[in-house]
């Protein structure tokens, strides 16, 4: 069961907002993925070292530079841009 | 598809301008309809098909690829061209760089038609969540591509793309070819580079063709599948996929696994059947191989692609790149309006779904449990593909559904890509292949599946099946450019 304050909280923590004619529907769809999510409660498993689930191993590569780009191109798709930086207005424009 | 159109080529039965200008024009009376495409790149495909005519003047050698009319899911990065994952939140926004894919076969002389049409950040099973509306099913209007890569399938099974490349987080690669009765290859998590996918699950994501049979699924798979130092999970393939095509597979053994058959619509189950005995008739042996564990995949599947979703998707803020808010008064609520216009409902609910379930708490009941079972769903593969080859099973329960509605109810949704995400969670390979047509005459999918790193044997299989069905079950339809013609 998910509360309407634990869904606002989730949503602040993932910067979303939730409008309030949206809570409603939202809180009804949550709780039947969460329902459906919860099948996984009764499956027994053995309690193996969590890291070694997928045999992960650490790739490394040499420390040297490789390609990159410049400060133009990453500043290219930005809305506001100013001497190289990215500029954010402290307002928007109400 | 791609060998015919580069005998064509070679011959000179036809330019490449002239072939990518017969392409073009389907796609204007086809795309209205099918809204297979979102984006036509049809100026950069004009000069990319005039370049290669060039090479081809000048007697230099050209391969498979070269030359041939192709689309990209539009979350494949594109430099200088708009990539938007279908989603309000990347209006506009033009990749610095081509993704690793991509870049291999510009460079090998692939003409980039227009990116297809996908559900929003991938994030569906019918591409109806995509910003501009879904793609519909080649075969019949009435119904969807499927999804997410829609698109691709919808262009590709309608002949205004010779071949497409999707990704796979769940079986968006091989729900849609299924829909749309063509191949469609899931490679092994890490045989293909993701470099400049736009990510939704990184342990789960992978590139892969979908293609008019698996002769392209093959070509395009070898071309594809290399070495990235830009993706260090990627290692590339083992061996060439065209090179095992023509192998002998009498002697080899399928299984079969009946927890992929509980909740499979009957037309589907006797398509399976009847391919059973096709295999059957080549001398492969068919064995029950049992895999309890992925009864708890579908679960498993949603909270790991969700928990990995809302971690992704954090960087989206209207900073960078994208449209930003208009009205705010601090930088957090311009974040928050700006991701809140920009993210479709199905992807905000995948965003909550991954906070709840990474946040403290609920961190050991979901997601620690979910990668547990992960472990155990692995297992559970290795232990099957001891006693056989590959796994053959439906790609999904059911044909495609009708337009709208998948996005009646999310849950039951999710419930339809049962088949599918066992292969994603376990890191395999798979590649669903027309096998028939239900009562409606829609297309029904099987998928063959097998141990990592196997694809060249999965794409022989499927091969020789389309060879001893004489690719019976490959429907053409009307209205896409037509090679005959030629």
């Amino acid at each position: 069961m998910v509360s309407k304050e634990e869904l606002i909280n989730l949503a602040t923590l993932a910067k979303l907002e939730i409008s309030d004619q949206d809570v409603d529907k939202l809180l009804a769809d949550m709780e039947k993925i969460i329902d459906f999510a919860n099948q996984i409660n009764s499956a027994s498993v053995s309690e193996v070292e969590f890291d070694s689930v997928n045999n992960l191993q650490n790739v490394y590569r040499e420390d040297v530079v490789s390609r990159s780009y410049s400060q133009e191109d990453i500043l290219k798709n930005a809305k506001t841009v100013e001497d190289g930086f990215f500029r954010l207005d402290n307002r928007g424009q109400v | 598809m791609i060998s015919r159109i580069h005998g064509l080529l070679k011959a000179r039965k036809i330019s490449c301008l002239e072939l990518v200008a017969k392409y073009l024009n389907k796609i204007e009376n086809l795309n209205n309809p099918l809204n297979a495409y979102v984006n036509l790149t049809a100026d950069f495909a004009i000069e990319s098909a005039k370049n290669v005519d060039k090479k081809i003047a000048s007697g230099e050698d050209f391969g498979l690829v070269c030359g041939v009319p192709m689309t990209l899911k539009d979350n494949i990065s594109t430099k200088d061209l708009e990539t938007t994952c279908c989603s309000r939140m990347l209006k506009g926004y033009r990749p610095i760089y081509d993704a690793s894919v991509w870049e291999r076969l510009r460079l090998c002389g692939s003409v980039l038609l227009g990116k297809a049409n996908m559900d929003e950040f991938a994030m569906g099973s019918s591409c109806e969540t995509s910003c501009f509306g879904g793609a519909k099913n080649p075969h019949n209007h009435d119904y969807v591509a499927g999804g997410s890569s829609g698109g691709v399938a919808s262009a590709v099974g309608a002949g205004i793309a010779a071949f497409g490349l999707g990704s796979d987080t769940g079986g968006s690669i091989r729900q849609p070819a299924s829909f749309c009765g063509l191949v469609g290859l899931k490679p092994t998590y890490g045989a293909v580079s993701r470099h400049g996918l736009v990510a939704y699950a990184s342990s789960l994501d992978q590139i892969g063709p979908i293609t008019v049979g698996a002769r392209d699924a093959a070509i395009v798979y070898d071309e594809i599948a290399f070495k990235d130092e830009q993706d260090s999970t990627c290692v590339g393939k083992k061996c060439s996929a065209v090179a095992h095509l023509d192998d002998e597979v009498c002697g080899l053994k399928i299984g079969i696994a009946s927890q992929y058959f509980e909740s499979v619509d009957s037309d589907v189950e006797r398509l399976i059947n009847d391919a059973l005995e096709v295999y059957r008739r080549m001398g492969i042996e068919i064995v029950e191989v049992s895999l309890p564990s992925i009864a708890h995949a579908l679960p498993v599947y949603y909270i790991i692609a969700c928990a990995e979703a809302s971690s992704n998707l954090g960087r989206y803020d209207g900073i960078r790149y994208g449209p930003r808010a208009w009205e705010y008064e601090d930088i957090h609520e311009m974040i928050c309006k700006t991701r809140s216009q920009g993210f479709g409902e199905e992807v905000k609910r995948r965003i909550l779904l991954g906070t709840y379930v990474l946040s403290s708490g609920y961190y050991d009941a979901y997601y620690k449990k979910a990668q547990l079972l992960r472990g155990s769903i692995i297992e559970g593969f290795d232990r099957a593909f001891e006693k056989c080859d590959a796994i053959l099973a439906p790609t999904v329960p059911t044909t495609a559904f009708k337009n709208g509605a998948a996005t009646l109810d999310p849950v039951k949704t999710y419930q339809t890509d049962v088949c599918t995400v066992p292969v994603n969670i376990a890191g395999l390979p798979a590649v669903s292949v027309p096998c028939g047509f239900d009562s409606k005459g829609l297309p029904v999918g099987m998928q063959l599946i097998g141990p990592k790193f196997s694809e060249a044997r999965l794409l022989c299989l499927a091969y020789h099946f389309e060879r001893l069905t004489e690719r019976c079950f490959f429907k053409h339809v009307d209205g896409g450019v037509d090679l005959d013609e030629i």
